[in-house]
């Protein structure tokens, strides 16, 4: 290792000119691929051939490529640069681009020199761990997993590397004190749930893991990498250069944002997409009928689309709510109801659809949406406890504590639950457990104007 | 200097690697001059079938990519195992082929009532009405299909009255005795609540209309369950809990993973958290993939689920389970450890291996007879590559591995077969056609010609069991443990797993320089037990109830 080590000083040293410069690597489809990022990928390559020798250039170039999955293209330009001017930065996007490739024998050797390249940074030992338990070499994944975790600058994600590594290794009870602290810190991070879930499974305390594994969610780790979070932000796709329009107009800035689609639409021509985005726009600015007549336009063409459907039942929803008018909000409901119908899985149109429901005062729409919605977000803190609460206030109060009960199973006890179960355990004539729940609420925050308010009612209820 | 010439070479070296690994994804690993464990004699031996795949209409169509099934059955029990294929284009209709008896085979579809002509996706086997022929369920896009088996070649398509017609997209399908009554219930997957005008518009990188992944519908859908009642199927999916349980299932298997002698239910889920139904008795199923591990693997991430396949990998007496992935998402490898599924995908090597493809159809057989199971995959992708196949951007290689140690090594050549052309492979169904004791592999591909692929390895002993029900018909559920020397192997006779496929019934097992089978222990569902200590090495056993 430390020859390498020394070696790649020296290259480091070498004047670039006197090292001989290939032509950049050029997709054999440049012509066809996305527009949006066929300009920033012509552009980095404009200045590679301007500046052959200006190791910046070869950097931006490869992390175009990898940004856009180019991964041969931007295997071939890292491997240059690692060639010419390298870093542990360089050696590490080469490995990233093998990986993509699929090619494992490469990457090793490209992550080896990363982490013989030494530098101040972790992300090259928990890469390689990662990648040595994929390849089943679980005793170098431990090696490296826990030279990252001793390491000074370890965060959270080398801890989480390790703890993942201790599962593999069938040390469930380390896995679980590695992850525990992390899941304190992040509460919101599902693969550190996942993680914590499957070691307490596997140290057989199935309640507690059971807990875990449904925050988990989608559960993909956000592992810390700067580096490739960098190369990530040199993507100019479709998708990205849309996701621009909404931030601007979020941001208030319609004018801009009107501009970048102006933009998009000489650039890709017609998408539906970019029509969906107008309408959004239009509506935020106020053009309700410009954003309805493009909804109703992208309805007749693209029927079974479930975007269109939902942003009208949302517009209508929006509408309704500071004009009121129950066409409004049948329109809306009829909206939501095709969403819905159309795309069942996402848990956004049931959502939508609770909402308007509960405004026309439809209980049992409203709860049944919720409970989709539940199933299919079970990780969501506030699905629960709005199902819960639409329960417990649509007359079915002994459904509401039960489902109070998961969500506490999951989510843990909180001063807003305490309160739900206290209204609801009223509602189902069980007041005196209720007064035992409230008198404790009440020690906790004696002054919280929910807790002043649940006192009011339950005074008026005779407890 | 030294470190550095070298360091220099290397790196050099790894810029013409990468060229080359863009043009063929995953490198091939060793050299091509092993000898072949299969060669394809599709063409010679009366196979030639390409499914088409189409739908009417403009652009990428989602059941067109998935599509590609078939099944090995014994339709006139000869004990030769015949053909079945799968068409996906609603015109030409599905292909029966007849072994003649010396492992060729003759198309005898026309006349013969099993050319289905709708849009097909898979086919489940087993002998629904105790006749003790093999009946046949197709799954469609549209209306599912069953054809009862009449012999003499002839199928009667008894959909309309003996039930069984879901409409959905439906895809891998498997009989299995699900209350223990003595009659083959039903599982059926379905994959997204889909029609051509939910269509939508995904792109490749390229700005090229592609296929979408299933997400992008966000329209899952339920399996069905059918509860065989005197051979007329009753949809029960709602008295056994399936019925809340949406997802895109693909991959679907009965196997008791619990021990208590009845037949559970995994499905692969693309996209979504796989499940695992745990009977509890009288048809009616609680969901455990969670508590017991194989919802997903150690990633975290619920993957895109399509094949599955489940033996006693360890030898420990419980049955294991591998769930295929898409490409980039490793296959995931739970091993069944103390009531509970342990991710060993990594430790047995098979992350790295399988991560670069997309793999559908897969099962472990001993291919070579050495006593150790092997894993075939075909793959092929659900979306376009970069043109690394010029003539298909879905296809890839088919992979061969075997077992050095604990780990899993690709054999060479690649996909077992010298000088294997790249295709979008999806069923892979595992059969002996010739009755000479090696498994081969039907690989079903997407617009271009099926494989036979004839296994030819040679060395090691083997050992075929045929075991029937009191009818005749295939023992599907039945449990067979083998005992040679200080090893005992288990096995269940089934025919579903793998993906859209109806596997050869008959239990084979290598045993390598072993010359003696102590023991044999086979276990009908009903209980009832038979011991054999005589049995006739190289050579294919039928036992009957």
């Amino acid at each position: 290792m430390r020859g390498i080590t020394v070696v790649s000083a020296v290259m480091a040293m070498l004047p670039l000119a006197c090292v001989p410069t290939p032509e950049p690597p050029v997709p054999d489809d440049l012509a066809t691929i996305d527009p949006g990022a066929r300009i920033v990928v012509e552009k980095s390559l404009e200045v590679v051939r301007q500046n052959p020798h200006a190791a910046e250039a070869w950097l931006r170039l490869g992390q175009v490529y990898l940004a856009h999955k180019m991964s041969t293209e931007a295997a071939a330009s890292l491997a240059h640069l690692a060639e010419v001017a390298p870093t542990a930065e360089v050696h590490t996007l080469h490995a990233i681009a093998l990986d993509q490739l699929g090619d494992s024998a490469a990457r090793r050797i490209a992550i080896n020199n990363a982490i013989a390249f030494g530098g101040n940074r972790t992300i090259p030992l928990w890469r390689a761990a990662l990648w040595a338990l994929e390849t089943g070499e679980v005793d170098r994944a431990a090696t490296m997993a826990e030279k990252a975790k001793a390491h000074p600058e370890a965060g959270y994600t080398e801890p989480m590397v390790l703890a993942g590594v201790r599962l593999a290794q069938d040390r469930p009870d380390e896995a679980a004190l590695l992850i525990e602290p992390i899941v304190q810190q992040r509460p919101q991070d599902g693969y550190a749930h996942w993680i914590l879930g499957r070691a307490l499974l596997a140290a057989g305390n199935d309640a507690e893991a059971r807990r875990h594994l449904r925050r988990a969610g989608d559960a993909l780790p956000d592992y810390y990498d700067p580096w490739e979070d960098k190369a990530e932000h040199a993507r100019a796709d479709f998708t990205v250069r849309l996701g621009q329009v909404a931030a601007q107009a979020r941001a208030r800035q319609f004018a801009h944002a009107r501009q970048t689609l102006q933009s998009l639409e000489a650039m890709y021509g017609e998408r539906r997409e970019l029509d969906l985005a107008a309408a959004t726009l239009a509506f935020m600015e106020g053009d309700h009928d410009r954003s309805t007549r493009i909804l109703t336009r992208l309805i007749k063409s693209w029927p079974k689309w479930f975007p269109p459907h939902a942003q009208k039942a949302q517009q209508l929803l929006k509408r309704a709510q500071s004009l009121g008018g129950r066409r409004l909000i049948a329109d809306a409901r009829n909206a939501a109801e095709t969403a819905t119908a159309i795309s069942p899985g996402k848990m956004e149109g049931w959502v939508l659809l609770s909402r308007i429901a509960r405004l026309q005062g439809d209980v049992d729409t409203e709860i049944s949406s919720l409970q989709q919605a539940v199933e299919l977000a079970p990780e969501r803190f506030d699905l629960s406890l709005q199902y819960a609460e639409s329960l417990a206030l649509g007359g079915q109060p002994t459904r509401a504590i039960d489902v109070l009960g998961e969500h506490e199973d999951i989510f843990g006890t909180s001063l807003a639950t305490s309160l739900l179960r206290v209204q609801s355990l009223v509602a189902a004539g069980r007041g005196d457990e209720a007064r035992v729940i409230f008198e404790a609420c009440e020690r906790q925050s004696p002054n919280n104007p929910q807790v002043l308010r649940m006192k009011q009612l339950l005074k008026k209820a005779g407890l | 200097m030294k470190y550095a010439t070298t360091a220099c070479l290397l790196t050099t070296s790894l810029i013409t690697a990468c060229k080359q690994d863009a043009r063929q994804s995953a490198p091939e690993q060793s050299t091509t001059t092993d000898p072949p464990w299969f060669i394809d004699e599709g063409p010679s031996r009366g196979v030639r079938f390409t499914v088409r795949a189409d739908l009417p209409g403009d652009g990428p169509q989602l059941p067109e990519i998935v599509a590609g099934g078939a099944a090995a059955l014994d339709v006139d029990n000869d004990g030769w195992i015949d053909l079945y294929l799968i068409q996906a284009d609603a015109i030409e209709g599905n292909v029966l082929l007849r072994n003649r008896g010396d492992g060729t085979f003759e198309d005898v579809t026309d006349g013969s009532g099993a050319d289905d002509r709708r849009w097909g996706m898979g086919v489940a086997s087993g002998d629904i009405d105790g006749d003790g022929d093999v009946d046949l369920y197709i799954t469609n896009f549209g209306r599912n299909t069953l054809l009862r088996n009449d012999g003499e070649f002839h199928f009667t398509d008894i959909t309309e009255d003996a039930g069984g017609g879901d409409e959905g997209l439906s895809a891998s399908a498997s009989f299995f005795d699900g209350d223990m009554d003595g009659d083959l219930d039903l599982i059926v997957t379905n994959y997204v609540s889909w029609e051509p005008q939910r269509e939508l518009e995904c792109r490749s990188r390229t700005g090229l209309l592609d296929y979408c992944a299933p997400a992008h519908y966000a329209s899952p859908t339920t399996d069905v369950l059918y509860r065989n009642d005197l051979g007329t199927f009753v949809d029960v999916t709602e008295h056994a809990g399936l019925g809340n349980a949406r997802g895109n299932g693909l991959g679907v298997l009965a196997q008791d993973f619990t021990g208590d002698d009845l037949q559970d239910l995994f499905i692969a889920n693309d996209g979504n958290a796989d499940r695992l139904w745990i009977n509890q008795g009288n048809l009616k199923f609680v969901d455990r993939a969670m508590e017991m591990g194989c919802d997903r693997d150690l990633t975290g991430k619920e993957k895109a689920g399509m094949g599955v396949a489940s033996e006693d990998l360890d030898g420990n007496g419980d049955f294991d389970l591998l769930v295929c992935n898409l490409h980039g998402e490793s296959d995931s490898l739970y091993l069944m450890k103390n009531g509970r599924f342990v991710d060993t995908t990594g430790r047995h090597g098979l992350s790295a291996l399988t991560r670069p493809f997309t793999r559908f159809g897969l099962g472990f057989r001993d291919f070579d007879c050495d006593g150790d199971f092997e894993l075939y995959e075909a793959n092929g992708r659900v979306s376009m590559s970069d043109p690394l196949w010029a003539d298909d951007v879905y296809a890839e290689p088919n992979l061969l591995l075997r077992r050095e140690g604990a780990r899993f090594v690709e054999v060479s050549p690649r996909g077992g077969v010298v000088g294997q052309e790249p295709r979008t492979s999806r069923a892979a169904v595992f059969l002996d056609a010739n009755n000479d004791g090696r498994v081969d592999v039907l690989v079903i591909n997407r617009s271009s010609p099926a494989r036979l692929l004839m296994n030819h390895t040679t060395g090691g002993h083997w050992i075929m069991l045929d075991v029937r029900d009191a009818n005749g018909g295939p023992a599907i559920g039945a449990y067979a443990e083998v005992t040679t020397g200080s090893q005992t192997q288990q096995y269940r006779v089934r025919t579903d797993g793998s993906y859209l496929s109806a596997h050869d019934p008959r239990l084979h097992m290598g045993l390598g320089n072993t010359d003696r089978v102590e023991r044999v222990l086979v276990q009908w569902p009903d209980g009832f037990e038979l011991v054999l200590d005589d049995i006739e090495l190289d050579a294919i056993t039928r036992i009957q109830r």
